[in-house]
């Protein structure tokens, strides 16, 4: 699969660093990787890369959780598109219902299989690929000519 | 269940984790002592460092460490603030390290560190350091690329070029520059060595709940200067040199709740730990409101042992000797041996110090000194005997010309007067086995050590070098006077005296020298 930009939103750089060695089937394909080390960072950095593909959010962040960063991104217009998966460690089931129902898409819970993030992924992003291109199609068909 | 793939992120997890259980017993110790709306806040971090812990060692595949840690954060979420009981999860703590030892053992056999080692600044394991850090280094590095290659030119130039006068001019341009990068270098890199103060708060909060609990006491760490930078190594050294002062404080300062009423204190007792820097030092100092140092009672145990004592501070020094005790007043000095002796050595032999000052009924406090950095140093370079040795800076107080005359003998040693005190002379190369008999003339390096002093009588003065610190190997074991190597600029090595051992060693030798006690 061919993903342009990856944002993690992660307080743990070693889960960073966890990330680089699962996402390296992509990277060797050229996809880059954002970092993000909690969500007002995230938020900061996604000025720049409007153009991520898809966001790895963790929720239990100090400065700004996941929760609120999604709350944010999910507000902005520019942003709201892109499909988000939590990825937190069990314990906390209501936190992470309470991101399904502020947008996230898809939700892992830690530890987990690389396999398991790379099938949610990639369904999600082929779900809103396709979506965005009958969008975008629609969105064509309305400007008059 | 194992998530394979992570083997080679075990040091990182090791690192971090090790690092997120000494700020979780920090926070959870210091739950105890909080201000009401202080709690909530130690509470939200103590349960977010929880969960990382969890979620990390989930994903590295630990899973028995995982459910302990789970644990933990239950018995956090069932904490009664209004009465906080931390033993069920101080235990969790300790099996939650022990399991991690284990694993460290099986999956790298890593050895603990050996003590020689810890003692002459060396440490094993890793360290974090940030991209951008490594980055500026690199920038420096190619820096030094530069100017090496100007260097280079300017050689050529002088090979080939009638006039030289203008490729020395340039040469010296560039052994300008590249002797500022390497200063830079030098810099950053010890930079990269520092660690904050604060990450041993943990432990020592630990020992102060452990001892108060051993000898029902009560007692209150407070602490300040905890971003006080210092160096891994040395911070290893602190810690254990802390440890022992702050159990100390607490075992023997500090007195009983009840006595304490009596003498109209606070029952809890009050420990301060503040650490600051100072020009090139560290001073780390603890604090107790206790019973402070009888010093009468110091005084007649010396004089039980037949240590004859010149002053007062001296009469403090005697609490880190080993095996000294006062006997009779076991609520004062009794135990304190071993412990405080031997960090008291460790701390000696990097160049630092410990201080005390007390007033007996109020209190004591411990300053412990250290160098901010123990790699590179100043030292001054003496030759004796066509040998060479470095003597660090620190520990000289003065030098001056020596002449037979000023030398007396007494017993079987030398002594001689500066400043109207009588100081034993050592010669290094009596000492190194270079020499016999009685050296003419030369010159006598008086150095300092705890209250020690000694002239050190040598033939020449050669300069003061800035030098690198090098461990001497493990095979060669301590030998006494020596702490360490280093290597000129030009690719001698010479011996790195060690002003701690040679105060030790007597003055008053026969034929050849014994270490006093």
């Amino acid at each position: 699969m061919n993903i342009g930009k990856i944002m993690v939103v992660e307080d743990s750089e070693l889960l960073h660093r966890m990330y680089d060695l699962i996402f390296m089937r992509y990277t060797r394909n050229g996809t880059h990787i954002v970092h993000s080390l909690n969500g007002r960072e995230a938020l900061n950095q996604l000025n720049s890369h409007a153009d991520t593909d898809i966001i790895i959010l963790d929720i239990n962040m100090p400065v700004m959780s996941g929760l609120e960063f999604l709350h944010h991104c999910k507000s902005e217009n520019v942003f709201r598109h892109i499909p988000v998966i939590i990825v937190s460690t069990e314990g906390k089931e209501e936190d992470t219902l309470r991101g399904l129902r502020f947008g996230a898409k898809g939700y892992v819970t830690k530890p987990f299989q690389p396999q398991d993030l790379y099938k949610i992924m990639e369904d999600i992003i082929t779900m809103t690929a396709g979506a965005r291109a009958k969008n975008s199609k629609a969105l064509f068909e309305t400007i008059p000519i | 269940m194992k998530i394979t793939g992570f083997d080679g992120l075990f040091d990182d997890y090791l690192l971090d984790v090790r690092e997120k259980l000494a700020r979780l017993e920090d926070l959870l110790l210091s739950l105890q002592e909080a201000q009401a709306s202080e709690k909530e806040r130690i509470l939200i971090e103590t349960k977010r460092e929880l969960h990382t812990i969890k979620g990390n060692s989930g994903m590295m595949g630990f899973t028995k460490l995982q459910k302990l840690a789970h644990e933990m954060e239950d018995d956090v979420e069932s904490l009664d603030l209004e009465n906080i009981e931390l033993g069920d999860l101080l235990r969790k703590l300790d099996r939650f390290k022990l399991s991690l030892k284990e694993i460290n053992e099986e999956n790298q056999g890593e050895e603990e560190i050996q003590d020689d080692e810890k003692l002459h600044g060396q440490i094993q394991g890793s360290m974090r350091v940030p991209f951008s850090a490594l980055d500026e280094l690199v920038d420096l590095l190619a820096e030094m690329v530069i100017f090496r290659n100007r260097l280079y030119e300017a050689i050529i130039k002088g090979h080939t070029m009638e006039s030289q006068e203008q490729a020395w001019e340039e040469a010296e341009k560039a052994q300008e520059s590249l002797g500022k990068t390497l200063d830079f270098i030098q810099e950053r890199i010890m930079r990269l060595r520092m660690v904050p103060l604060g990450s041993l708060f943990g432990h020592l909060r630990r020992i102060v709940h452990d001892e108060c609990e051993r000898g029902n006491k009560e007692a209150n760490l407070e602490t300040s200067g905890g971003d006080t930078p210092m160096d891994k190594a040395l911070l290893e050294i602190a810690s254990e040199a802390l440890g022992h002062i702050v159990r100390n404080a607490v075992v023997h300062g500090l007195e009983h709740p009840d006595d304490r009423a009596r003498a109209g204190k606070q029952r809890k007792g009050r420990i301060l730990l503040t650490a600051s820097v100072q020009a090139n030092e560290v001073f780390m100092d603890v604090t107790d409101d206790g019973a402070g140092i009888d010093l009468e009672v110091l005084a007649e145990a010396a004089k039980r042992e037949g240590i004859d004592i010149p002053s007062r501070e001296a009469l403090y020094s005697l609490l880190f000797s080993s095996g000294f005790t006062t006997k009779g007043g076991t609520d004062i000095a009794a135990g304190r041996g071993i412990g405080l002796s031997s960090a008291y050595a460790a701390v000696q032999r990097l160049g630092g110090a410990v201080e005390v000052v007390s007033e007996f009924g109020a209190g004591t406090r411990f300053r412990l000194r250290l160098p901010l950095s123990v790699s590179i140093m100043k030292g001054i370079v003496l030759e004796a005997d066509n040998n060479e040795y470095v003597l660090p800076l620190t520990s000289v107080i003065e030098s001056q010309r020596f002449h037979l005359r000023d030398r007396h003998q007494l017993n079987h040693g030398s002594i001689f007067t500066w400043r109207n005190k009588v100081i034993p002379l050592l010669d290094i190369g009596y000492i190194f086995g270079t020499h016999t008999g009685i050296r003419e003339n030369g010159y006598v390096v008086i150095i300092e050590s705890g209250d020690k002093q000694r002239g050190l009588i040598v033939d020449d003065i050669k300069g003061i070098r800035e030098i690198v610190v090098k461990g001497l190997d493990n095979m060669i074991g301590n030998p006494p006077g020596i702490s360490g190597a280093t290597i000129l600029g030009d690719g001698r090595v010479l011996l790195i005296l060690d002003p701690p051992g040679l105060t030790a060693i007597s003055p008053f030798v026969g034929s050849g020298f014994k270490e006093r006690r």
